[in-house]
Formats: C-alpha cells, sequence, structure tokens
C-alpha cells in the first residue's frame, strides 16, 4: 500500500471530461457506459495511468442503487465491470484501483427525507460490491452532507477492510451546501477512522488553496485534493485553467503539507502527466497539528479553550411538564427547550430523555435528529444505556460528547469503545463500585484510571473531561472543597478538561441562586471549563461573563461590554400591565396574555377561564380572520397568545390534586407519506392546540401505516391531514383507506391543491380550508 | 454570488392571503425584521443550459442532454422553438433552518419568513429569466414564459431527470426526493423555448398560464383573484 505521510502520489483526473471529449452522450445513466461500451472508459483509464496516476478512481460515482433505478442494472453489476477495466488498466504500471462514491443524490433528514439508515445501506451494497471487484480503497468523494458522508464512511468502514478516503465539496463561502464547515468535517471524519481526508470538484485550484490550508491544521491525517480546471461556467460547463497553470497552482499544496494531488472536472490526462512529472515522490512535508479539545456539529466547532456552557434543561428529572411531553412523544417541545438554550448562549446542550415506560433508544435517536435541524451547537449525548448511545452516536452529524462513563470496568468496557469507534468525547465521572470518594486524591485516582483507559481504547486525553462531581453542601458540606480541590489536581496533572454540574451545591437550602453563582464562580477559579446549568439562569451566565473579564479571558472585556452595557442604560421595560385577557389573545401579546392568566387564576377556576374567556377570544380573531379583518401572522399571533395563557392554566391544573385536565380530546395531526411540506400543518397544529385539544403530531411524510397506528394508540376520534402537492393527494387517499379499514375515526383534510369536492372524493369526512375551518371542525366533532 | 437586494412586501403580503386591513405597527415591525432576516438568509444560485429542441412524435426532445418532455402542452410552449434553455435556480437551505426553527419559537415570524423566502426564489428565478432574456435579445431572440414540470399535462416525474442531467445537485445544490420535491424546497426549474420574436411574446403568454395550469381549479391564488 501506498506511504502517504512520506511521499506525494498522483491521482486521476476527470472521467466524465474525458467521455464527452470522447463524443459520447453521458446521458441519465454515465455509470451504464462500463457495460455498453467498456472500451471506451477502458481507454480513460489507460490514459490516466500512462500520464502517471498512482490511483485511478473506477467510474461508479453514481452507481448506486438510486441513481441507477429505471436502468435495468445493479449496483454490483456496473461497479464489477467497472473495477476490474480499471484494475486491468491500473495493472500496467502497478497503479490503485478506487471504487469511487459520489451522493446518493437525495438530500438526509432533516434538509431531506433520506433516511441515514436508507443512505447507509446504499453505500453498503457499492462498497461489498466494489470491495467484492477487488479495488484497493474507496473514495467517496463531492459529498456536501457531512451525515450522508458518515453514513457512506460507517458502511465502507463496517463491510469492507478497505482504506477509506473522504472529499467533500466546498462553495466560495468555505462551506458545503449544506453548510458543513472545513474544520468540522476534519473532526467528524477523523474521529470516524477515515484513511484519508480531501476536497475535490466545485472550484478551481486557486480557490481551494485557502481551505486546503485550513484542512491540513485540523488533521493528521494524510490530505488529497482534486480542484476543477479552475473555476466552472455553470451554463457554458467550461473551466478556464490550462494544464501549466494547473500544475504551477498545485505545487503551493505540497507547501501545506498535502499527501495527493489530482483534478476533477475539466482535468485531463494532459493535466495529470504534469503534476506526476513535477511533483510524483516528492516528500511530503511534515505538519504539526496541536491537540485540541473540540466538539462539532456540521455546521459549528467548539473549542473548549475557555468556560463553555453545557445547558442541561433536556432533561426529565423532575420536570412535569417534560416528562409529559416525552410520554406524547411531543418533539416540538424538546426542540423549543434547546433552542430557548442556545439564545441564552448554551455552548453545548446536554440530551437526557430517559424515563421510566418510554423507549429511550427511540426517543433519544428522534430528539438528536431534530434538534439537528434546529439549533447548531453540539450535543451531549446523556444516557447510561450503551445502546440508546450507540443508536444516538451513529445518526449524530458531528462531533459530540458522550454523558457519560466512571470508573467501573464494566462501564468502561462498555462505553469507550463506542466512543472510539464514533470519534466522540466522553465525559468520566470519578466515582466507582464503591461510589464517590470523599477525598480529592482519591477521586483524582479514579479520573487517572479513566483517563488512561481511554487512552488504551486509543481515546486521546483531550477528548477525556473529568466531573469530579458536585456534592450538596447541605449535606456534605466539608466534601464540597474536595469537588474543588479534585478538580484542580485533574486539571494540573492529568491535563484533561473538567466538566461539573453545578447546581446540585444548592439543594435544601434558600435562595438557591446564590449558592449556585459562588459555586459556579469558585469551580470557575479551580479550572471548570464545562459548567453544565440551565442558560436562562441570567446570573449563573452573568457570573461567567464576570469571570471571564476578572481572568483576563475576554480581552479588552470586549464580551463584557457588549452584553452587559446596554443592560445598565436601558430603562426597565414598561409592563403593558391592565390589559384584559381578551384583548391579550385578540392583539396577541404573549407577554400580557400570560400574566392576565395568572391574575384570573386567584378569582376563577382554570376551566372556567379557558370557556368563558380563552376559547370565545380566539372564536373573535377566528370570525375576523374570516371576515378578511385579520390576516394569516395575526391569527398565528393570537394562537400564541393564548397559548400562554393555555400554559399558565395547565400550571394550574398540574397543582391541583383531582386531575382535572384542560384537553378537550386528541387530535392526530400529519403531512402525508411523498409530502415534506409541512408548514400548513404546523400552523393548524398551533391553532388547535390553543383550542386546548391534545395533538399528536407525527411529523411529514409520514407514512400510512403509522397514521393507523397513532390513532389506534391513542384512540384519537379526528385525524388532520395535510398535503400541499397534486402528486402527494394519492397518499392521503391510501392513508384514508387505510384508517377506514383498521380504526372508527373521523378525517379531516386540507392543503392547498384540494377542494370541498376533491376531499370527499379521496373519502374524507371534512375539508378544512384553512386552520380556523380545522378549529371548527374539531369543535363540531369533539366540543 | 448572487445577492438580493430587496424583497417585495406587496407580494409577501399577497402569500400571507392578506386583503388590505390596517397592519398594527408592531406587526409592520416584524415583517420589515423577518424581511431582513430572510435578505441574509437566503443563498440565491442559478444557471441555464441551452440545448436544441427536435419536436417528435413522443414529445419535444432536448437534445444537448438528452431529456424528453412529453405532452401537448409543452408542444404547444416550444412549438415556435428550435432551442431552448432548461434553468434551474434555489434559494438554498439555511433560510430553511431559519423557517424550521422560528416556526417553533415565534410560528408567525415562521409564517412570514417562509413568504419571504417564496418571494425571495421568484426574484432569483425572474433575475435567472432576465439573464436568458438578455442573451437571447442580443441574438434579436425573443423567449417564452417559464414553463415547470408538473405545469398543464407535462408530468412533474420529468423532474428528476432534469434535475439529473443539468447535474444541478453539484452545481447548485439543488436535488429531488423520491417524490419528487425539490430540496432545498424553494428552488425552480423552468424550460424557457427560444422564439423568433424579440420581445412581446413572453408578456402576453405569461398572463394566459392559468388556462393551461392543472391547479387553476384549486388554485388558493385564484380564489383570491391574483395569479402566483
Amino acid at each position: 500500500m501506498l506511504n502517504l505521510q512520506e511521499s506525494i502520489y498522483i491521482l486521476d483526473g476527470a472521467m466524465g471530461t474525458m467521455l464527452q471529449a470522447s463524443g459520447l452522450s453521458l446521458g441519465k445513466y454515465p455509470e451504464l457506459l462500463n457495460l455498453t461500451n467498456p472500451e471506451a472508459v477502458a481507454a480513460v483509464y489507460r490514459a490516466y495511468v500512462q500520464a502517471g496516476s498512482h490511483i485511478i478512481y473506477a467510474n461508479t460515482f453514481g452507481a448506486n442503487r438510486r441513481k441507477l433505478e429505471g436502468s435495468g442494472c445493479t449496483p454490483a453489476q456496473v461497479i464489477a465491470a467497472a473495477v476490474s477495466s480499471a484494475r486491468a488498466a491500473a495493472a500496467e504500471t502497478g497503479a490503485l484501483t478506487a471504487l469511487s462514491c459520489g451522493p446518493t443524490g437525495a438530500l438526509l433528514e432533516p434538509n431531506g427525507s433520506l433516511t441515514f439508515e436508507e443512505a447507509y445501506r446504499i453505500f453498503q451494497e457499492m462498497a461489498v460490491a466494489g470491495a467484492e471487484a477487488g479495488a484497493d480503497l474507496i473514495v467517496l468523494e463531492t459529498m456536501t452532507d457531512l451525515l450522508e458522508m458518515k453514513a457512506a464512511l460507517l458502511a465502507a468502514k463496517e463491510n469492507t477492510s478497505l482504506p477509506v478516503f473522504c472529499s467533500m465539496s466546498f462553495e466560495p463561502n468555505g462551506r458545503t451546501f449544506t453548510g458543513v464547515s472545513i474544520p468540522a468535517m476534519a473532526v467528524t471524519l477523523e474521529g470516524l477512522g477515515a484513511d484519508a481526508l480531501g476536497i475535490n470538484c466545485s472550484l478551481g485550484p486557486a480557490e481551494i488553496l485557502p481551505f486546503a490550508r485550513e484542512l491540513c491544521q485540523w488533521t493528521r491525517l494524510p490530505v488529497f485534493i482534486k480542484p476543477n480546471a479552475g473555476l466552472p461556467n455553470l451554463s457554458s460547463n467550461t473551466y478556464d485553467v490550462s494544464p501549466e497553470e494547473f500544475c504551477r497552482l498545485m505545487g503551493e499544496y505540497l507547501e501545506l503539507g498535502v499527501s495527493l494531488i489530482g483534478g476533477c472536472c475539466g482535468t485531463t490526462p494532459e493535466y495529470i502527466r504534469l503534476l506526476a512529472e513535477r511533483y510524483g515522490g516528492r516528500p511530503v512535508k511534515a505538519r504539526e497539528i496541536p491537540a485540541r479539545s473540540v466538539l462539532c456539529s456540521a455546521s459549528r466547532l467548539v473549542e473548549i479553550d475557555g468556560v463553555r456552557v453545557v445547558g442541561e434543561r433536556i432533561n426529565p428529572t423532575g420536570k412535569k411538564l417534560f416528562q409529559e411531553a416525552l410520554r406524547k412523544k411531543d418533539m416540538g417541545y424538546i426542540l423549543r427547550q434547546g433552542i430557548e438554550q442556545v439564545n441564552a448562549g448554551a455552548d453545548i446542550l446536554d440530551v437526557n430523555v430517559g424515563l421510566p415506560g418510554v423507549d429511550e433508544a427511540a426517543l433519544m435517536t428522534e430528539a438528536v435528529r431534530q434538534l439537528q435541524g434546529v439549533v447548531e451547537v453540539p450535543l451531549q449525548l446523556d444516557s447510561s444505556s450503551p445502546q440508546v448511545l450507540e443508536q444516538a452516536l451513529r445518526v449524530y452529524n458531528g462531533k459530540p460528547i458522550v454523558n457519560s462513563v466512571n470508573g467501573e470496568r464494566a462501564v468502561l468496557e462498555k462505553i469507550l469503545p463506542l466512543v472510539k469507534k464514533y470519534g466522540a468525547a466522553v465525559v468520566g465521572l470519578t466515582l466507582d463500585e464503591s461510589g464517590i470518594p470523599l477525598k480529592a486524591e482519591e477521586r483524582f485516582a479514579v479520573a487517572e484510571r479513566i483517563v488512561r483507559a481511554a487512552e488504551e481504547y486509543g481515546i486521546r486525553r483531550e477528548d477525556v473531561y473529568i466531573d469530579c462531581l458536585t456534592l450538596t453542601a447541605s449535606v456534605q458540606q466539608a466534601e464540597v472543597r474536595e469537588t474543588l480541590r479534585a478538580m484542580e489536581l485533574v486539571k494540573s496533572r492529568l491535563g484533561v478538561k473538567t466538566v461539573l454540574g453545578v447546581s446540585n451545591i444548592s439543594f435544601g437550602l434558600p435562595q438557591r441562586e446564590l449558592l449556585n453563582v459562588s459555586f459556579l464562580t469558585l469551580a470557575m477559579a479551580h479550572g471548570l471549563d464545562l459548567p453544565i446549568l440551565n442558560p436562562n439562569a441570567a446570573a449563573m451566565m452573568n457570573a461567567i461573563d464576570a469571570f471571564n473579564v476578572l481572568y483576563n479571558r475576554d480581552p479588552g472585556a470586549a464580551r463584557y461590554l457588549d452584553r452587559h452595557s446596554a443592560a445598565a442604560a436601558a430603562p426597565a421595560p414598561q409592563k403593558q400591565g391592565g390589559m384584559s385577557l381578551e384583548e391579550a389573545v385578540c392583539s396577541g401579546l404573549k407577554e400580557s396574555a400570560g400574566e392576565a392568566t395568572r391574575l384570573l387564576l386567584e378569582t376563577m377556576p382554570p376551566l372556567d377561564i379557558v370557556n368563558q374567556i380563552l376559547i370565545p377570544a380566539l372564536d373573535k380573531v377566528g370570525a375576523g380572520f374570516e371576515s378578511g379583518k385579520l390576516f394569516l401572522p395575526q391569527l398565528i399571533q393570537s394562537a400564541a397568545a393564548a397559548q400562554a395563557g393555555f400554559e399558565e392554566i395547565k400550571k394550574a391544573l398540574s397543582r391541583q390534586k383531582d386531575g382535572a385536565s384542560v384537553s378537550k380530546g386528541k387530535i392526530v395531526l400529519a403531512t402525508v407519506k411523498g409530502d415534506i411540506h409541512d408548514i400548513g400543518k404546523n400552523i393548524v397544529k398551533v391553532i388547535l392546540e390553543n383550542y386546548g385539544y391534545d395533538i399528536i403530531d407525527l411529523g411529514k411524510d409520514v407514512p400510512p401505516e403509522r397514521v393507523v397506528e397513532a390513532v389506534k394508540e391513542s384512540g384519537a376520534p379526528l385525524v388532520g391531514l395535510s398535503a400541499l402537492m397534486t402528486t402527494t393527494v394519492a397518499s392521503m387517499a391510501e392513508t384514508i383507506r387505510q384508517l377506514r379499514a383498521a380504526v372508527p375515526c373521523r378525517v379531516m383534510v386540507g392543503g392547498a391543491v384540494l377542494t370541498e369536492s376533491y376531499a370527499m372524493e379521496i373519502g374524507a369526512d371534512y375539508y378544512a380550508k384553512d386552520a380556523k375551518a380545522s378549529a371548527d371542525i374539531a369543535k363540531a366533532l369533539l366540543g | 454570488m448572487t445577492k438580493l437586494t430587496q424583497l417585495n412586501r406587496g407580494e409577501i403580503l399577497r402569500y400571507l392571503g392578506w386583503k388590505g386591513s390596517q397592519i398594527p405597527p408592531s406587526l409592520e415591525e416584524t415583517l420589515q425584521r423577518c424581511m431582513q432576516e430572510a435578505l441574509e438568509a437566503a443563498a440565491p444560485a442559478f444557471f441555464f443550459l441551452r440545448s436544441p429542441v427536435r419536436h417528435t412524435p413522443q414529445g419535444e426532445l432536448l437534445e444537448r442532454f438528452p431529456l424528453l418532455l412529453p405532452g401537448k402542452d409543452i408542444a404547444a410552449h416550444l412549438a415556435h422553438s428550435q432551442e431552448a434553455f432548461l434553468l434551474c435556480a434555489t434559494i438554498g437551505l439555511p433560510i430553511e433552518r431559519l423557517i424550521r426553527t422560528r416556526l417553533l419559537t415565534a410560528p408567525e415570524e415562521g409564517v412570514i419568513l417562509d413568504a419571504c423566502a417564496t418571494q425571495a426564489i421568484e426574484q432569483t428565478a425572474d433575475l435567472a429569466e432576465s439573464e436568458v432574456e438578455a442573451l437571447c435579445r442580443a441574438e434579436g431572440h425573443g423567449i417564452t414564459w417559464r414553463y415547470s414540470p408538473g405545469y398543464g399535462d407535462l408530468p412533474l416525474a420529468v423532474q428528476g431527470d432534469l434535475i439529473r442531467l443539468t447535474d444541478a445537485p453539484r452545481k447548485i445544490g439543488l436535488s429531488v426526493n423520491d417524490s419528487l420535491l425539490m430540496t432545498p424546497g424553494k428552488s425552480v426549474t423552468a424550460i424557457l423555448g427560444v422564439t423568433p420574436l424579440p420581445q412581446g411574446s413572453a408578456q402576453k403568454e405569461r398572463s394566459d398560464k392559468c388556462s393551461r395550469c392543472p391547479n387553476r381549479e384549486q388554485c388558493a391564488f385564484r380564489k383570491r383573484g391574483t395569479t402566483c
């Protein structure tokens, strides 16, 4: 095999460009040429081998199940032909043959509708076929979605023993189309076990150079670069850099420490010949990569080079509403908790959805998937179950942190291999079989054991975060300082980062925030990097801002000034007091509605407020909407204001012992299979929720079977289905058909292309022309 | 990279179903803020490819790709064209994340942002079209209006082939899922015929496009007396 750290190797140039130049039309299935015109493809392979390529890519870029659909050929057939032909050509010089895998052609969730598992199966089929055909390595290239790349890399690694090279395409802003940054790519894929990282396509050698520099600074792996022959003219499909110019520009890459070079679209054997003549076999320049503690999502990298806040709110422990949301699989609730914490300044979000009686693995995976669609911060996957962790680690897009392991051998042996395999970081709790040691030195000893075990599994020290465990001051007052001392020892002697849940300190004592803030400040002074706390608590966040000024970590107090000078100058916000609940709802004022409800609750039974004020106010707004006096944003604003009122009422009811419920009945909502437009359904959801119905929201692209299952499970008497496109009304009809066959329930339908008569034709009971109409239907049916 | 400078407030209000009622100042402020956010999040990108057209019994054949467009409506659309352009435009994924996030925390803003994004992709497609038009005008030709897969009897199924054959996923990050929906959602593909006349036809035919639209009976815009 090649020694990529030693000597410069030459890759090949474009395949499509060459085939087109020979007068062939690539058409819908360029890879079919492997079977229909193998000689033309072989001629290209030979040309690159003769030009000096050490590795040639087989013509398999789009030979996946999805792209070959309708061609009459399977990926295995196409790949076998392509790889064997490439190997024959490569044999001439002893060059290697790579199986090339491009994107599936569909975007993964949450951007598109392809699932991670489907993407995995598509790449698995390709990788297995490539290995069987005798490919020497696998190149995953031109990827723009890090999660799709991850699916492909795992599929290749788990099903073959071939080296896997990973290359992505970046736009002029330094991001891929899906927003992946270069450091995030480097950190994630190196962690997942890629053998080399690269950049190809999209831009020319001049434009890619700064991106390659960044990549070289973020990975220890060999780097490979295949630019286009200049900037493409998208409309004429031409490129503007000559072979000589290309070759000159590629010389600069060697200075960065790149190991392999070649060309992408627009390059020909002439380009490759010059590269091989000038650079082939030259020594690879060594790179110094500093050890860094980093976590990332696909688009945001967080370096732990100071205090970073881990938001603790996504956790059901002791939270009644959160537990209820988990039982109802109300993802919206969890997502809002996430967004709120990020807006309040969280750098990382802890995600814990463990609760007796729920399917923790399914909920965790779903929470991770959906959170990544709405927040950019990295996640801390918090569970004690290795199964739950593994499932979440698979679908996580980036480098997460696992919470947690401890000094118990059994725990370390189960969880550390997962941390290593999926390239995560890990929290190590300083406790073991015999509990939490009291003395700092004893906790340090556990920490040392954890760090050593991690390193045995190949996990770098900078990816271990030690939690010296906060004890409660009201119970173990003497041990509070031991936590701080242990942290200091861990930090100075092991050189690892530290993490600590802060607010346990104050259990059982009054004015908890006072103790929490003081302890947080002390902990930071003793070396705490990752406080786990509620970022909505302003005093805690302020303490961090102050600490960063006092410890000279906020140069010129810039961040402090930015966040706090406005607060000092601004007058106290004027209260919009005295507004009635009805007024607040009609004008769509959330805060006022909440406040008015709180006042009313002092004198009025909760359900009376709902029936005598909230619902009539919403009706009034609805009438205004119907007559055109109000339009959609106002209808929604009023609904949101009513929601603030409902929240207060729910809180009041949950304090009552008789179990009275605000719910007026259950309704299942779904955007039907094939349809990913769910904005209409979401509007309906907001409105119905605020009329007091319990909504089971199945999301978008929902198969008929899942709707049936949800109705059976919940016993909901009403189902609302949404479809935006003419093409997906068919799956709406199918969903109704399956519902009719399985459960007694009424069905209302809505969506841009539907009409009353069309709705009746496909078997619906009701047609809801807008969100207001859906509320009228629900009222007529459920009261 | 293309950047849009301003969104059309009137159009956005039209998408939101506004019927001329008074807009409270706080809502106007929200609207303005959303327009600004949408402008910042939109990443407009487009390209167009030119191809000879052959009128065959099976449909209009764009020979360069080759892409066959079946149906009598596209045949009528391209009746006077020896050449046509395929146009692909999108405003990218980041704005979708913005809308998705905002729908959760402030649904009314999410809905407004969605309408802003619709306006932004319309503008982007208009911009692309005007480039095609300028190119043709310089040659003494005109263009037809933008005809998209799914219009009239041109099957939506054409979408998948159109996107793949133009290499749109690699060029502008535009792809299509198994249900033939485009991702990013705010994207446009269209077929424009090159016509012998330098001007005139495009405008007239555009006003007539509803008569050929398969959705004309159900169209929410037509119900309100406007067009899309």
